[in-house]
């Protein structure tokens, strides 16, 4: 599974030195390679979003003043420095660069970078590139061996801990605390096919019912509806994200009892 | 190389991952850690720095943690995980729950043990800790905590239980 989504931003306003919160910045042109199982390189799919977004903005790359990449580990060394992997394949040109490693939060931290840039008064138009692939099946830890001191490793090997048993989690919890059902989280599906209709790029371009969805997809609307990454997160959050094996409970405060 | 599988009783009982849990027949326990200056538990057991942003503290304390909690949510796994899980075979479902040490404020993963599925559980429900075999190599058998209905009368649920 690939894609690449990349937008181009400049500040609207004066030109100024110095921080200007208040300056105005806007998208001047958004590109998208088509979600699907294409099997090529994630710099492929960058470029084809990349030439897209700076056509749509009427800019020349030699223009850019900043390249934002974003890109996962599962990518390799190219993955690591996605900015410089994106502006070697458009051509050096000097540009500053930053890669950004977020796992699904990547792309949003990019484009947080190159917001800052801007606000900074460190540049006027900005690139901000995307892309990635993902490998068939559940994401496994990435590496191999055993590392038994990593947190990833041990979720997997002791306890089998997909990233969906997260989601389901908090899913089964809302369905025996709040009466929320399978229905509902059908709902998810119907109301993203819906949307995915009027997007050529979309992944699924079918409108779906309630009807239409089997229990196995009411199992992925309930992950795609329950992206942590982009959720507000709260201090005690990171635990799940360590052995993910356990999360510190929002409401107990930590008394100093005697375990037993 | 013989065909024959080793019995049981001339494995290697081995925990799954070291020093996590108590391996003790009657009454396992989970092992973290707590901070000597704010109180806060962590599980799995680290050294090093506390996670509650309020402290400062530098260093964690081994810590026994209670044995029985509540299901905070729960799940089943009906697709193998992919390795490093060692998988039965064939892959049987299996349940996982998440459940809360009131007295720690810690909510703790864990398998369920076997034989029940997510329909057996509901949030709120009282669960105990126990261990059982995860899996087996040709010397070894790897043990692993698992969370289980917790029952006030005699002995422990055991896997797959078939008495009325």
């Amino acid at each position: 599974m690939g894609t690449g989504i990349t937008g181009l931003i400049t500040d609207t306003g004066e030109r100024s030195n110095g921080m200007n919160a208040d300056k105005d910045i806007a998208i001047l042109g958004v590109g998208m390679h088509p979600w699907g199982k294409w099997g090529r390189d994630f710099t492929e799919y960058g470029m084809v979003a990349a030439r897209a977004a700076l056509a749509d903005a009427n800019i020349q790359w030699k223009d850019i003043q900043y390249v934002a990449g974003a890109d996962t580990i599962r990518n390799g060394y190219p993955g690591f420095i996605a900015g410089a992997t994106f502006a070697q394949k458009l051509g050096w040109s000097g540009v500053r660069i930053s890669s950004s490693y977020a796992a699904c939060a990547s792309g949003a931290q990019a484009l947080d970078s190159a917001r800052a840039q801007i606000l900074a008064g460190f540049c006027d138009v900005a690139l901000v590139i995307g892309a990635d692939t993902t490998p068939k099946g559940f994401f496994a830890p990435v590496g191999g061996g055993d590392r038994k001191a990593d947190p990833d490793w041990q979720r997997f090997h002791v306890l089998g801990a997909t990233n969906p048993v997260y989601f389901a989690l908090f899913a089964r919890r809302r369905m025996d605390m709040y009466g929320a059902t399978a229905e509902d989280f059908a709902q998810v599906k119907v109301k993203n096919s819906r949307h995915g209709l009027h997007n050529p790029n979309a992944r699924f371009k079918k409108e779906s019912t309630i009807e239409d969805v089997p229990l196995s997809a009411i199992r992925c609307a309930c992950s795609t509806s329950a992206r942590r990454a982009t959720a507000p997160r709260r201090w005690w959050s990171a635990a799940w994200s360590s052995p993910a094996s356990i999360v510190r409970s929002p409401r107990t405060a930590a008394p100093r009892a005697s375990a037993g | 190389m013989s065909e024959t599988p080793p019995s049981a009783s001339t494995l290697n009982r081995v925990p799954i991952i070291d020093g996590w849990f108590t391996d003790d027949d009657d009454a396992p326990q989970l092992i973290g850690a707590t901070c000597p200056l704010c109180g806060t538990y962590v599980f799995p057991p680290r050294n090093g720095d506390c996670p509650n942003p309020a402290c400062d503290s530098a260093t964690l304390e081994p810590a026994l943690l209670s044995r029985r909690g509540r299901i905070w949510s729960y799940t089943e796994n009906r697709y193998t995980p992919p390795p490093p899980y060692v998988p039965t075979d064939p892959f049987e479902p299996y349940a996982l729950a998440a459940v809360e040490l009131a007295a720690e404020g810690l909510v703790v993963l864990g398998k369920v043990a076997k034989g029940l599925l997510a329909k057996d559980l509901l949030v709120g429900m009282e669960m105990q800790l126990e261990v059982e075999v995860s899996h087996r190599d040709a010397e070894h058998e790897y043990m692993v905590y698992v969370w289980a209905p917790a029952s006030p009368a005699s002995s422990p649920t055991q896997a797959n239980g078939a008495t009325a």
